[in-house]
């Protein structure tokens, strides 16, 4: 075996870009391993654990590229030009010759587009804190993409956002929409009456998801970060958000949207709505709330979605509809021994809303995270499992699953082989940011499983039509593939759950009346 | 009233992930793609410092920069009179000896600044050979000070005397005096540490003839608009720094009429070594700019450097605002050009206290500017060009009046912030000549220094102490 390095100094990719050249690498045939990575302290000791010289690096450090490639003699130099190929060919890469130099820091980016109004930061969390402030200074808005920003770090940004007139959104926010535009991982919708104020993310793209296709539309979307409205953090991007909400012209009602807050800060934040007609999704808050005037506290997406159209005097679909006949053909063909559901998730509040929804149904339902601390996975036999597959331990070294749908693709191969299995729940996020094509590349998979007798697919596609995916072409895919189909994920969950225990009827439930 | 308006068209700066500047273009929004480096190379200390001095200090440490910055590119020097060091140098009396660079002992120089002193010593007399010299100054006999602590600039490895005739610059405006010697010229002279008969001799003829010669000379043409001259110059191919020959010619046509009037016999030896001098003007530059720092120095809370400047062993500079020396060794000169049959081996550490150039927007600066300096840079205009937008990358403002023909009449950069320095891992470029590290042979090459990054993250902790308490 022969090992090869090449280092580019003072070049910097995104981890998206390192990932996608490391696997180009990769699927060259006799190729052992490779990586392209920064030369960080950790990467440099990686290297050596493969048994890389000391010297191979020469000196470079953290702001420097490498490539690095174990493999047969024929193999090391096409992988080499296979793994330059991805990281230097791709849009947002090097410019042509003659261009002016990419914009080095943000000051250098406003003077190149003095307009710029809204900071999207992703870079590591070490340094998030740092280009925030900076975006602050300048008097812009901030989504906070990055995770891993201390909270002490995250206190002082929200308080001076609050200082200067500004957002900052999150950290570990991922999901915005402002002025009609979609930031970060967002859904293509209508402009309307709903302003949305998240502090998880898949569950804004829920909310705004199920806002466009029910016909209310979205004002704005307003990210939080998920600690936002925990007793520390205080709510306090929350309360600036739903103040920004309710002066804005164009936002008739508020939709609040978190997993479980600490109960006095919700309170707080929901006292601000001040006569505007306010729902908050609180996924999985059990207490009652002492609530003002106009407001209503609800525990999933879905209801939260429900209760907001009915508070503008807008018509809500029939959720139910068809959908116990899907279950019950479903169920036809499913063996006796087949009675447990597995939920493979790649939106992490999606992923708890069904958590929430299956514990009341089903019982202790087993996931890395749970709602309860005694139901961590590994998950004894004859268990139900819920996965969010975009958790840090099942992204490390690979891309999230709504970015590319590789890794869960292996889930699925392997949920299809558990012959205890009655059904498999999956999400499918569309809009900016996800897969071009997940479904495409789920269905195959699912088809295949379900036409060797295994577990059922009960899929649910998160988009709109004018997602750049198109949410109807989605769907008919999985439906081709036989899957079950739901109009919300809260459905698709229910729909799961009638399934393993036989009972259609359960598709019908309602929540938090 | 939360005051955060929502409602406005978006256009996004994107740092990290590509795909998200990606997905606002595809909404047909514009966004500009940040090339995102790890600041201040992964440093924590550095990190937390820069977090809050573009955090919560931001507001106050911008306000006083533009103010710094201001006044490096407006104020207006003009040189006033020529006379002897004790005469007219503040705190410099008639046993003090101004040297380039940080403060030092005799012990510590370098051994062309050393070579430097004992010519000055002997050209004010009070030793016959270097030996003596070297005795006297070893003994304490003389009293070594930085000119930096007297208003004063001197370039390379100058070591000035009591009699040693001075440039003196005022900017009225500004209240501010500056001083500078008589540039030395070429061959075997003190400032490339030369301690020679000849070097020793070049100095009696700048006290003897051409101090007071150039004095009579500027009493007839009156003051002279440092600046003015020096952005005619800029246009004509000079940086002001390791070029001046445009601007010294410019120079010497303003005083032409008046060298001719002048009666002393000796007005042709002045004017042989005015046509000799193409380096003539550097030391009117420097005078000028140390004029601007004078001014700059006096805002509080700002992170901009109006101190820098190096003695062959140290490298030091402060901050606007603070008396504080922040100090490192004094590298080699990085991008250099040697003459033939000496190299790298044979050059000493940066020198001078030129680089007060580089604080105002000359000097590598204005690099783009200069073609006779593109040579030193990697030979193509791109590479000068490519510099000027690095200095650029750490400076606060553009030049008003130093216009850059190549890159579209932009303003050179001034005003170098400590911030981005720290932060983006570029320190200031200076262009400057190199001495012979050992032997007193003078010069032995020309290139672009770079300057040491560590007092630079010095001065960044410190103001971070100082403003976050």
């Amino acid at each position: 075996m022969l090992r090869r390095v090449r280092v580019f100094p003072d070049k910097f990719v995104d981890s998206v870009l390192q990932m996608a050249a490391t696997r180009a690498m990769l699927e060259l045939d006799e190729v052992e391993w490779a990586a392209a990575a920064m030369a960080t302290p950790a990467n440099a000791g990686i290297l050596a654990g493969k048994g890389f010289g000391e010297g191979d690096l020469g000196g470079a450090s953290a702001n420097d590229l490498f490539l690095a490639v174990v493999g047969t003699e024929e193999s090391v130099d096409k992988a080499m030009a296979a793994g330059e190929a991805r990281l230097f060919s791709s849009p947002g890469g090097e410019g042509g010759a003659g261009e002016a130099p990419q914009p080095r820091s943000l000051g250098e980016a406003l003077e190149l587009q003095p307009g710029t109004n809204v900071a999207i930061i992703s870079v590591p969390g070490d340094y998030a804190a740092l280009e925030a402030h900076k975006a602050l200074s300048a008097g812009i808005h901030v989504l906070l993409f990055s995770d891993n920003v201390s909270l002490e770090a995250e206190i002082e940004l929200k308080d001076r956002a609050a200082e200067v007139g500004r957002l900052v959104m999150g950290p570990g926010a991922g999901t915005a929409m402002l002025g009609g535009t979609g930031l970060g991982f967002a859904n293509v919708v209508k402009p309307g009456r709903v302003g949305v104020v998240a502090a998880a993310g898949t569950g804004a793209q829920e909310a705004m998801s199920l806002l466009d296709r029910w016909g209310a539309g979205v004002s704005h979307v307003i990210g939080l970060g998920g600690r936002d409205l925990s007793e520390r953090v205080n709510g306090r991007m929350a309360r600036l958000a739903v103040g920004a909400m309710r002066e804005d012209p164009a936002t008739e009602a508020i939709l609040l949207v978190s997993k479980p807050p600490s109960e006095r800060v919700a309170r707080e934040v929901v006292d601000l709505s001040g006569g505007t007609p306010m729902v908050a999704s609180l996924v999985g808050l059990e207490t009652e709330l002492d609530l003002p005037e106009g407001v209503a506290v609800v525990p999933t997406l879905e209801e939260g979605v429900v209760r907001t159209m009915q508070a503008l005097g807008l018509a809500v679909p029939d959720l139910a509809e068809g959908l116990a006949e899907g279950v019950a053909e479903a169920i036809a063909g499913l063996g006796p021994d087949r009675t447990l559901l597995r939920g493979l998730f790649s939106g992490g509040t999606l992923c708890y809303e069904s958590l929430v929804i299956l514990s009341p149904i089903l019982g202790p339902v087993w996931s890395n995270t749970p709602l309860d601390g005694r139901f961590r996975v590994p998950a004894p036999d004859g268990a139900h499992v819920c996965l969010d597959l975009g958790e840090e331990e099942y992204t490390k070294g690979r891309p999230h699953p709504m970015i590319d749908p590789e890794a869960r693709i292996e889930w699925l191969r392997e949920a299809g082989e558990d012959p205890a299995l009655a059904v498999v729940l999956i999400d499918v996020v569309l809009g900016y940011g996800a897969h071009a094509d997940p479904a495409g590349e789920l269905a195959p998979v699912c088809a295949e499983i379900m036409a060797r007798g295994g577990p059922r697919v009960v899929a649910y596609v998160l988009g709109t039509e004018q997602d750049p995916q198109g949410y109807q072409r989605q769907r008919a895919t999985l439906k081709e593939a036989g899957c079950t189909l739901a109009p919300t994920n809260a459905r698709a969950t229910l729909a799961a759950a009638a399934i393993a225990l036989r009972r259609p009827e359960l598709v019908g439930e309602k929540f938090g009346r | 009233m939360s005051g955060i308006p929502l409602g406005a068209e978006i256009e996004v700066a994107n740092l990290g992930l590509s795909l998200f500047s990606e997905a606002v273009r595809q909404q047909g929004r514009p966004a500009v793609q940040v090339d995102w480096r790890i600041p201040a190379a992964g440093d924590p200390g550095a990190v937390a410092a820069l977090t809050r001095l573009y955090g919560r200090h931001s507001r106050s440490i911008d306000r006083a920069n533009a103010e710094v910055a201001r006044r490096l590119d407006e104020g207006s020097p003009k040189l006033v009179a020529i006379r002897p060091a004790a005469e007219v140098v503040p705190g410099a009396d008639a046993k003090t000896i101004l040297h380039c660079g940080p403060p030092i002992g005799w012990a510590d120089m370098a051994d062309p600044l050393k070579r430097s002193v004992r010519a000055a010593v002997m050209a004010e007399g009070w030793a016959g050979n270097p030996g003596e010299a070297e005795r006297l100054v070893a003994g304490g006999g003389v009293r070594l000070e930085p000119a930096n602590h007297h208003d004063a600039v001197v370039p390379m490895a100058s070591a000035i005397g009591p009699t040693a005739p001075m440039l003196v610059v005022e900017d009225e405006a500004a209240g501010t005096r500056a001083f500078s010697s008589i540039n030395q010229g070429p061959g075997e002279v003190p400032w490339f540490g030369r301690e020679t008969p000849a070097a020793v001799e070049r100095l009696v003829f700048l006290r003897e003839v051409c101090g007071p010669l150039f004095a009579e000379c500027l009493r007839g043409s009156g003051p002279i608009d440092i600046f003015s001259l020096a952005s005619q110059g800029l246009q004509m191919g000079d940086d002001l720094h390791m070029r001046t020959q445009a601007t010294t010619n410019l120079l010497i046509r303003s005083l032409l009429p008046h060298l001719l009037q002048l009666e002393s016999p000796r007005k042709v030896d002045l004017g042989r070594f005015l046509a000799s001098n193409h380096l003539f003007f550097l030391n009117l530059a420097m005078a000028g700019a140390k004029a601007l720092t004078l001014w700059a120095e006096q805002v509080p809370g700002s992170s901009v450097v109006t101190t820098m400047s190096r003695n062959g062993t140290t490298y030091g500079i402060k901050l606007a605002g603070n008396d504080t020396w922040f100090i490192t060794g004094s590298p080699p000169v990085a991008k250099a050009i040697y003459y033939a049959d000496l190299g790298p081996e044979d050059g000493a550490g940066d020198i001078g206290d030129s680089a007060v150039l580089e604080l105002c927007g000359l000097g590598g600066c204005a690099t783009a500017a200069s073609p006779a300096v593109a040579a030193f840079v990697g030979g193509t205009m791109d590479d000068a060009v490519a510099l000027t937008r690095d200095m650029a990358r750490v400076c606060v403002s553009a030049s008003t009046r130093f216009k850059l023909p190549a890159l579209q009449f932009r303003g050179t950069p001034v005003a170098v912030d400590v911030r981005k320095v720290v932060e983006l891992g570029i320190t200031p470029k200076v262009n400057t000549g190199i001495l012979h590290a050992r032997d007193g042979s003078g010069q032995v090459g020309a290139g672009v220094a770079e300057a040491p990054i560590a007092c630079f993250r010095d001065a960044l902790l410190e103001l971070d102490r100082r403003l976050s308490g």
